[in-house]
This record gives C-alpha cells, sequence and structure tokens, in this order.
C-alpha cells in the first residue's frame, strides 16, 4: 500500500475573516498519509475539527482555506466544483461529525436517515437497504435496531445517535473515514466492539481513517501513528506505540494530565504549564 | 488567541471580534447583510420596496398635482411631458394618483403584517411548546380557518362588516394568520425538545419566558420570509378588493380603485389602468424577489 | 432510605411509551459526596439525571432532595439548588444567543446582583478568553461549548451539581483543570455531585462511591476502594472493569 498517497496535506490554514481580526484557527498543517490508521490529538480548540472538516469542503461559511495542496486520492479538493464534492463525501469520504445530535435531522427517524446514505453510496432497492440498515445497526452494538431505526434523533441516548451517526457513514464503505470523537460518549465495552468494526472495515476493505480522539491511551493503542496538535499547529508526529516517549513538552504534558486509578483520590491532578514558544 | 484586536467600532465589526453582545449582534447583521448583497435578485426587490417607502413619505414632494384635484377640461389626455401617465376621466393626474396609491399599499402591508403575523407566532409558540389540550384547540381552530379560501373569507367579512379599507384590511389581516401559526408551531416542535431549552427550564424560567425569549426568536427568520413572500398575495387581495369595490372606495387613490376605474377606458385610454396594474405588479414582485433573498439569508444550515 | 442523605432515590421507574429507560434504580447521596454512575450506553444513566432535574416523565418512584419528595414542576429554590451539565456540548446551548446573554440568562431569573462580574469570573474559572463572551455557540470548538455549559451551572452556586460526561468533550489538559476546579469548589462550598462517566480514571479521582447500571437496573454499588483493587462482584462490572484496560484486539473475543 505504497503507492499514491490517500490522502495530502500541505500547509493548510483556516482563517476566520479578514483585515485587523483575522484568527487562524488552522496555521500550517502538513500531512499525508496511505490507508492505515491516523490519530489527531490535542488542545481543545486547537483546529483537529476544523482540518477534518477542511477535507471534505465543510468549513463554516466565514472561513477562508488555503493550502498548498489538499488532496485526496489525486482529486483537489481546493478545485473541486460543489457537484464533485457532494459525490466524494456521499461515496468515498465519510466524516463522523462530533455533534451527532445536531447534524441529524430531528424529524425524520434515524433508520430512515441511515437508509437514504446507504442508497446514495450504492443502488440498491428500498427493501434491501432497510436489512442493511438493521445490520449495521447491530454491528455498532445497538441491542434493538429495530426500535432504534424508528427513532427520532432526540429519543437517543448521547452515545445510541454516536453509534447512528457511525453506522451511517460506514454503510456507505467509504475510502476514507473521519471520525471526529466517535467514541467519547461509548462505555467502554462497546467502545472495543465499535473500534472492532472499523478494524475490520480497514482491513477488508484498505479503508483509511482519521481518528480525532482525546482518549490518548485509546489512540496509542488503536491507530499506526499520531498527530499531536497545538494552536492549530502540529507540534509533534509519532508512531502511536512509541507514545509514551514523546518528547515534545505538550505531550509529554498531556499524558502527565491522564487521571489514572494509580493516583489517589481526590488528589489534584497535575495541570499543564502552557508555554507561549509551543504556538511557534 | 492570536487575534489582534480592531480599535473602531466598525472595525471590530467588519473582522467579527465583537467586544459586547451589542456588538456582536450588529457583526451578524453585517454578515447578513452581506450574503443578501450577494443576490443581485434580492437586492431588487428590497430596491423596489425602499423606493416604495420613499414614495409614500414624500408623496406630497413627488407628486407634481393633487391626486384628487378635477380637471374637467383635460379628461383622458394621454401620457405627455406635464402628464406623465396621463390624466383619468375626471381629468386627475395618472402619475401623481399612482404615487399617492403607495401610502394605502404601505398602510396595508403594514397593518396586516403587524396584526397577522404576531397572532401567528405567539398561538403558534405557545401550542407548540405547551402541547396538551392548547394545541389541540388552537390547531383545530387553525385546521377550520385554512378550509376557507381566503378572498372568499375575505369578501364574506367585508360584506358582513360594510366596505371600506380599514374593513379590507381587517379581513386580510383575520384570514391570514393560519398560515403564520403551522410555521411557527412546526419550528417550535422540533425546538422544544431539544437540551438547550431543557437547559433554560433548568435555570427555573417561567413559560412565558421561554416562549417569549427563547422560542418566539427562533421562529422569527422563518415568520418573516414567509411574511415578506406573504405580502405579495396581500398586496394583490388588496387591490382585488378594491377593484370589486369592497375595499378602499372611490375616489381614493388605491391602486385597485384605479384599475377597476380604468378598466371602462381600456380602449379610449389604455394609461388609466395600465399604471396602476404595473405598480401593482411591481411592488408584489418586489417582495416575492426579497422574500426570496431573505430565505437564502436567513436560512440557519448556511451559517455552519 | 437512611435519614443523612441530601439527594436520594428510591425504586425510579422512567417510561417513554413502550421504552423502560429506568427500570428500578434507588441510591443516596449524602451531603458533600461525590456519586458515580457508569454503565453502558443506553442504560439510562442520563435519563436518571433528568428526572432528578424534573425533565422525565416518572412513571414511579420518589426522588428525595434533602428529605423532600419532589414531584411535578421543580420550583424556582429547587432550581437554584441544583443544576445540570447536559451530555451534549452542541445541543445545550441556545444556538442564536451570544455567550454572555446565555450566561446572563440564569442571573436575571435568579435575580443576583453584580451579573456582569459574576459572568466574566465564572467565564475566567473555566479557561476560557473574555471575548468569547460575545460569541455565538458555531463560533465555538466542541470542547469551548462544554466549558460555557459548565460556566453556566456552576453560575447558580447550586448545592448540587449533576453532571452527564461533563468531560468527555476536553482534552485531557483542560479535563484536568476541570476536575481540578470541580474538587476545590467541592471543598470551599460542600457541593454534591452526581456524576456520568465513562471514564474510570475520572471516577476513582472524583468519586467515592459509584454505581454501575446496564439496562436501566442498577447492577452493582462500589467503594472507590473496590475499584482501585478490581474488586467486582457482578459479571458485568468485571467485564467494564476489564474493557477499561484498553484495546487489544485479540483480547476482544472473550469481552464481548
Ligand atoms: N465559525 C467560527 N468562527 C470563529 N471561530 C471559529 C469558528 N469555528 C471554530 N472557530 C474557532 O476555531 C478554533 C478551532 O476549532 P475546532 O472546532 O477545529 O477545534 P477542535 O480542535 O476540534 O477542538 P475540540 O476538541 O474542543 O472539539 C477554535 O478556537 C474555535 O473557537
Ligand atoms: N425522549 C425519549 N423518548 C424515547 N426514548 C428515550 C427518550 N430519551 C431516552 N430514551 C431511551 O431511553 C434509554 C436510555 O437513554 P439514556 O439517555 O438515559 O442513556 P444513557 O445511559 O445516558 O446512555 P449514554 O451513555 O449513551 O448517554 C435509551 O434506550 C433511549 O433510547
Ligand atoms: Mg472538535
Ligand atoms: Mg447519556
Amino acid at each position: 500500500m505504497q503507492d499514491s498517497p490517500l490522502v495530502e496535506i500541505e500547509d493548510l490554514r483556516v482563517t476566520f475573516k479578514e483585515r485587523s481580526g483575522s484568527f487562524d484557527a488552522v496555521r500550517g498543517v502538513s500531512f499525508s498519509m496511505g490507508r492505515e490508521k491516523l490519530g489527531i490529538v490535542g488542545e481543545s480548540g486547537s483546529g483537529k475539527s476544523l482540518t477534518g472538516k477542511a477535507l471534505l469542503g465543510l468549513v463554516p461559511g466565514n472561513a477562508v482555506v488555503t493550502a498548498k495542496k489538499l488532496a485526496f486520492d489525486g482529486h483537489d479538493i481546493l478545485a473541486a466544483t460543489p457537484r464533485e464534492m457532494r459525490k466524494l463525501r456521499g461515496r468515498r469520504i465519510g466524516l463522523v461529525m462530533q455533534d451527532p445530535k445536531y447534524c441529524l435531522n430531528p424529524v425524520k427517524t434515524v433508520g430512515y436517515q441511515i437508509a437514504e446514505s446507504c442508497k446514495l453510496a450504492s443502488r440498491v432497492s428500498s427493501a434491501d437497504a432497510k436489512v442493511r440498515v438493521l445490520e449495521t445497526l447491530r454491528a455498532v452494538q445497538i441491542n434493538d435496531p429495530e426500535r432504534v431505526a424508528r427513532a427520532y434523533p432526540h429519543e437517543l441516548s448521547g452515545g445510541m445517535a454516536q453509534r447512528v451517526m457511525m453506522a451511517m457513514m460506514v454503510i456507505g464503505e467509504p475510502d476514507l473515514l473521519i471520525a471526529d470523537e466517535p467514541t467519547s460518549a461509548l462505555d467502554v465495552t462497546v467502545q472495543l466492539e465499535v473500534l472492532a468494526l472499523l478494524d475490520r472495515l480497514i482491513a477488508a476493505r484498505g479503508m483509511g481513517l482519521i481518528f480525532i480522539s482525546h482518549d490518548l491511551r485509546l489512540v496509542s493503542q488503536f491507530c499506526d501513528r499520531i498527530v499531536v496538535m497545538y494552536a492549530g499547529r502540529i507540534v509533534e508526529t509519532l508512531p502511536a506505540k512509541d507514545l509514551s516517549q514523546a518528547t515534545h513538552a505538550y505531550t509529554r504534558g498531556l499524558l502527565n494530565c491522564l487521571p489514572s486509578l494509580d493516583r489517589a483520590a481526590g488528589t489534584r491532578l497535575p495541570t499543564l504549564q502552557r508555554e507561549a514558544g509551543w504556538r511557534t | 488567541m492570536s487575534e489582534a484586536t480592531a480599535t473602531t467600532l466598525w472595525g471590530r465589526i467588519r473582522s467579527d471580534v465583537p467586544a459586547s453582545s451589542r456588538e456582536a449582534r450588529l457583526t451578524r447583521l453585517y454578515f447578513g447583510w452581506r450574503r443578501l448583497a450577494r443576490s443581485s435578485a434580492a437586492l431588487a426587490g428590497l430596491a423596489i420596496i425602499a423606493l416604495l417607502l420613499l414614495l409614500a413619505i414624500f408623496a406630497p414632494f413627488i407628486a407634481p398635482f393633487d391626486p384628487y384635484a378635477q380637471e374637467l377640461s383635460a379628461q383622458l389626455r394621454p401620457p405627455s411631458t406635464i402628464n406623465l401617465f396621463g390624466t383619468d376621466e375626471f381629468g386627475r393626474d395618472v402619475f401623481s394618483r399612482v404615487i399617492y396609491g403607495s401610502r394605502y399599499t404601505l398602510y396595508i402591508v403594514v397593518l396586516v403584517a403587524v396584526i397577522a403575523a404576531p397572532i401567528g407566532l405567539i398561538i403558534g409558540a405557545a401550542s407548540g411548546f405547551l402541547g396538551g389540550w392548547v394545541d389541540t384547540v388552537f390547531m383545530r381552530l387553525t385546521d377550520i380557518a385554512l378550509a376557507f379560501p381566503r378572498l372568499i373569507l375575505a369578501l364574506a367579512f367585508v360584506t358582513a362588516f360594510g366596505p371600506g379599507l380599514n374593513n379590507a384590511i381587517l379581513a386580510i389581516a383575520v384570514t391570514g394568520w393560519p398560515p403564520y401559526v403551522r410555521i411557527a408551531r412546526a419550528e417550535t416542535l422540533s425546538i422544544r425538545k431539544s437540551d438547550y431549552i431543557a437547559a433554560i427550564q433548568l435555570m427555573g424560567a417561567s413559560r412565558l419566558r421561554i416562549i417569549l425569549f427563547h422560542i418566539i426568536p427562533l421562529c422569527f427568520p422563518s415568520l418573516l420570509v414567509r411574511a415578506t413572500l406573504d405580502m405579495a398575495g396581500v398586496i394583490l387581495i388588496a387591490a382585488g378588493l378594491g377593484f370589486l369595490g369592497l375595499g378602499a372606495q372611490p375616489p381614493s387613490a388605491e391602486w385597485g380603485v384605479m384599475l377597476s376605474n380604468g378598466k371602462d377606458y381600456l380602449l379610449s385610454g389604455w394609461w388609466v389602468a395600465t399604471f396602476p396594474g404595473i405598480a401593482i405588479f411591481l411592488v408584489s414582485m418586489g417582495f416575492n424577489l426579497l422574500g426570496d433573498g431573505l430565505r437564502d439569508v436567513l436560512d440557519p444550515r448556511q451559517e455552519d | 432510605m437512611n435519614k443523612g442523605s441530601l439527594l436520594s432515590l428510591d425504586r425510579l421507574v422512567v417510561t417513554y411509551g413502550a421504552v423502560r429507560a429506568v427500570r428500578d434504580l434507588s441510591f443516596a447521596i449524602s451531603p458533600g459526596e461525590c456519586f458515580g454512575l457508569v454503565g453502558e450506553s443506553g442504560s439510562g444513566k442520563s435519563t436518571a439525571l433528568r428526572a432528578i432535574a424534573g425533565l422525565a416523565p416518572i412513571a414511579s418512584g420518589n426522588v428525595m432532595l434533602a428529605g423532600q419528595t419532589l414531584m411535578g414542576p421543580r420550583d424556582l429554590h429547587f432550581h437554584r439548588r441544583v443544576q445540570m451539565v447536559f451530555q451534549d456540548p452542541y445541543g445545550s446551548l441556545h444556538p442564536r444567543q451570544t455567550i454572555e446573554r446565555q450566561l446572563m440568562e440564569p442571573l436575571r431569573i435568579q435575580r443576583f446582583p453584580d451579573r456582569p462580574d459574576r459572568v466574566r469570573g465564572v467565564i475566567r474559572r473555566v479557561g476560557l478568553p473574555e471575548s468569547f463572551l460575545y460569541r455565538y455557540p458555531h463560533q465555538l470548538s466542541g470542547g469551548q461549548r462544554q466549558r460555557v455549559a459548565i460556566a453556566r451551572a456552576l453560575l447558580m452556586e447550586p448545592d448540587v451539581l449533576l453532571l452527564d460526561e461533563p468531560t468527555s468533550a476536553l482534552d485531557v489538559s483542560v479535563q484536568a483543570e476541570i476536575l481540578n476546579l470541580l474538587m476545590d469548589l467541592r471543598e470551599e462550598r460542600v457541593l454534591t455531585y452526581l456524576l456520568v462517566s465513562h471514564d474510570f480514571g475520572v471516577i476513582g479521582t472524583m468519586c467515592d462511591r459509584l454505581l454501575v447500571m446496564r439496562h436501566g437496573l442498577a447492577v452493582e454499588e462500589m467503594s472507590n476502594a473496590d475499584l482501585r483493587a478490581g474488586r467486582a462482584t457482578s459479571a458485568y462490572a468485571r467485564q467494564l472493569l476489564e474493557a477499561s484496560r484498553g484495546y487489544h484486539p485479540e483480547a476482544l473475543a472473550d469481552v464481548g
């Protein structure tokens, strides 16, 4: 799988507004990835979600995206027409958003919405789509898929909504899945099952995965490579299994902040002294 | 954050770094305006309505003649440099009458909007949020009102209470609220289960406070769009009532009335009916264009 | 239930139509305690918190605050004493109001004095710059929104905080700051917490006792010491503890 990389990003910038107050939320991010599992961790507000959205051309309307190169499987994203983007989005790139409930249509049942994305990705009959929907819901560890398929988004628990969003994206079997904190509301056993499902898809289909998460330990065990972001920049890229030997002070600080059962209950957690030098 | 702080108010608004809630609102308005300004159709609509407003305010200064002054020696003169749109059967200047007619149109539009939209908004938001029997009663009433064709209902109303401009406005307003109820209720239903409404309930806010300050502002954009689009229809109905002799009464310089008078002279003086007709057409098209533009601007999905 | 408890549930049942979200849940929390709820996704943790706050339909059973049974709509005094942080940071902020306005609102409703100072103080305590007060929610990242939601709950200076996964949208450094803040406040003001989390590290740091839930039922109550020693009696709790050790594809077969 060493042929042309699936995603190539070079010097990506996302800027809000013009003139004096322009604010760079993403400041020169570069990485490329093949069909692998890439983890992104980093400070809240450091531009992780925006980087993912930029790849899909989904940044907010008042943001300006520039890059030397922003390509998916050879397609130039910045030059793509809205129509080409829609085609990529539905079929080849899936995005599990950080805010699943907000992204689902509040007045349609979730079964209908998953079926729609199934039909968008491949031509199947409604009956077949229905079967696939139930299968996929079961695969993301939903116990009673019939009920959940009939439910409206507000009737789901936080973790169920996350899994519904995941089902909606994996049912199209995309080549690249961008998962923005996809398991933050899942209990640990379900989380492991969902990760195993992703692993199977990656093995079977050669899917690439960008996995944005705050769970350092999970990322280090699950992903192949980790990108650490701070204030709109990548401060460190390292093989996942070497996370504990990270060299950058920010990454080391993060590892230090992890709450763990080895510390006595009620003791204050160590916090991070953010240094101005990390920004540049 | 690497936010350079702009120093002037205008700079802060343009660069989207507000320093108070008021400025944040202004910033939103500014960006909304920029989106609206991107569509030339919406701008054209806005221009037409601004023109209507100006004509109505400054009518006495713009109109060259008194719209009611009869000049029997100058009947049915064709358009000329003196009488731009010609004169009618009583020798009144059609141009001046069309300009004064904008006052009636504005009066009708504003009054209908002020009566019908708020009633619909409050009823719809209340019945959507409160649910239960309140919802059932209001929705049945709305269904009944919606079942009647609007013009017929307005006709019946005017016939019952007597013809006249104010009764016509009342009739249009009274028959106009049901669609607003529907819209406000649908919006409310989609937001009342949301966590932010629950969070506000948990702060101890009364139901009235929630409906007025938290739900209604969210319904407002779609209602504004609908109301703007509706105004086109309102103008047509008002003109229609005037035409049928049930709205404004002659000799008022109301466009519908002028059209109705002019129809008798279509062959001998086409201009008497044509110019009020064009005015009606233009203004209702203006509202339609602006409404479409507003819909694009106010669609919440565009912002994220 | 025992007399000294501040907040207690007695055989609580919550149903939505045919769905029984909480089937039979009882626990009691004493003043100043931090009580953890963990369990399967969809097991009714959020629903239990909502029921306490008066936002979910209680089919049977009781919720008691300081010895008094809560029934029907809650009053102003209750809202002063009990606040909640919702699970979903995207859903819990009004989309068309600036952050400042949303933080002012509870203070206005409860008629607090010197509102602007309180708002500025609380936004700094959750680690956000003051300029964020004049933004709309869609201009904030997920973690920034969650901190606004936490700030809003703290503003009311409640006695009881219901925290529904308050830190799952935060990176670990901000999480550490927020958890430290919560621990400080607890000591300063004798706050009582009911904390839902999937992270045993968080639960172990914060909580004195925890309850494991599944399918709307309580499975097992454990003390912090039990958790640390891995002493679980029920099979499900053991499975959860096992899974919390991390992702090992080989070991997955025995978990399911
Ligand atoms: N529409 C917007 N206008 C202005 N600033 C914005 C907008 N959207 C995002 N930002 C800012 O851009 C920065 C990056 O946001 P992003 O959502 O990518 O963060 P993130 O890394 O995903 O954080 P989190 O882990 O908290 O979700 C944040 O500081 C945020 O405040
Ligand atoms: N408004 C509702 N209408 C119908 N069913 C609901 C509603 N709210 C919740 N449920 C159902 O109740 C059950 C419990 O939901 P709840 O949100 O309490 O779970 P949870 O334990 O918080 O899960 P998670 O960890 O995933 O957030 C779920 O099966 C859910 O589908
Ligand atoms: Mg994010
Ligand atoms: Mg929940």
